[in-house]
């Protein structure tokens, strides 16, 4: 009978924003840079003059490095056959034929402009800080949360 | 309001990453757009018009076109009240429909790869979360279950995206025109 199969585990957490009259207008996502919003537990990433939002709990990972005149941003998301935090993922890999987004780069100038405060990579530093912080962050209230529940 | 002719001074055109600032007119060619540092114009006649559509755009509103020959053009700069009068103009004078667009804000990396004309479109849950023109990829290559889209970086953008790896299932592998 269907009344055995356990309700898909869909948390409210795992969906950045259900309404468009909340996604942030911040100046990052304006100027098309990468915004990190910590309230909804999101990053923002400009993916061609469109701000595409990215939900913590699908970064896997994220890495940065400096090379010559700029730095580089890494973000690897959950897919299938990536090595899987926490044990059992939710839905996302049920549906066999979805294509996944793996791993985005970006690269931003570590040279200031004349007048500026600081160099465009200083964003990219900034997101690589943030989004550790809040992978650290969810990681620990979902750790809890399985522990509630048992 | 002129209804024959609608102009946009604040407007900008999305040029692999950057928005480059300019006017956008809007006549009996059709649309135009005048960069204003380097005076040339972009021209998109409504009979090369596919679809239009009205998008949130750098944390604005914007108008994004298909054309017939593939090529999409996203311009910025818009008003959320611009909506209807530009809704209006277009059905008047060019007879055609502007759409608005129910973006994916949901935050999810699964989804299906749909193209369309020039354009590559990743669709969560039946709605578009982006759109990446094919001519901005410098370089492709596939691997098992993966595509690696290589961009020309754009010097001029602060943050540039300069590579997108795909996970391609095997099912989904067959009639990809990568």
């Amino acid at each position: 009978g269907k009344e055995d199969v356990p309700e898909p585990k869909l948390k409210r957490s795992t969906v950045a924003y259900r309404n468009i009259n909340n996604f942030p207008t911040e100046d990052e996502v304006r100027e098309l840079k990468i915004y990190v919003d910590r309230k909804n537990e999101t990053v923002i990433l400009p993916l061609f003059g469109e701000p595409v939002p990215f939900h913590i709990s699908i970064i896997k990972s994220v890495a940065t490095s400096v090379e010559g005149d700029y730095t580089y941003l890494r973000i690897n998301f959950n897919h299938p056959g990536s090595a899987v935090i926490g044990g059992k993922e939710s839905g996302s890999f049920a549906n066999p034929e979805a294509q996944f987004v793996k791993e985005l780069t970006f690269r931003s100038s570590n040279t200031k402009e004349p007048g500026e405060l600081t160099a465009p990579s200083s964003n990219l530093s900034n997101a690589f800080r943030l989004i550790k912080e809040m992978q650290k962050k969810h990681k620990t209230r979902e750790q809890e949360e399985r522990e509630k529940e048992g | 309001m002129n209804l024959d002719n609608m102009e946009f001074s604040g407007a900008s055109v999305e040029t692999r990453g950057v928005l480059v600032p300019g006017r956008l007119s809007l006549n009996n060619q059709g649309l135009v757009f005048r960069n204003s540092k380097t005076g040339k114009s972009i021209i998109v006649p409504p009979s090369e018009w596919e679809k239009t559509i009205w998008m949130r755009i750098a944390g604005s509103y914007g108008l994004k076109i298909f054309t017939k020959s593939g090529p999409m053009y996203r311009f910025a700069g818009f008003k959320d009240s611009d909506f209807e009068s530009l809704s209006r103009f277009l059905k008047k004078n060019y007879q055609k429909e502007l759409k608005e667009e129910d973006k994916s804000i949901k935050g999810w990396n699964w989804g299906s790869i749909k193209f369309n004309g020039d354009v590559m479109s990743f669709q969560v849950d039946r709605q578009t979360a982006f759109d990446l023109p094919l001519s901005y990829v410098q370089n492709c290559t596939t691997g098992k279950n993966e595509a690696v889209l290589e961009f020309h970086p754009n010097e001029d953008a602060s943050v540039a995206l300069m590579e997108m790896r795909f996970y391609i299932p095997q099912e989904g592998a067959e009639g990809d025109p990568l």
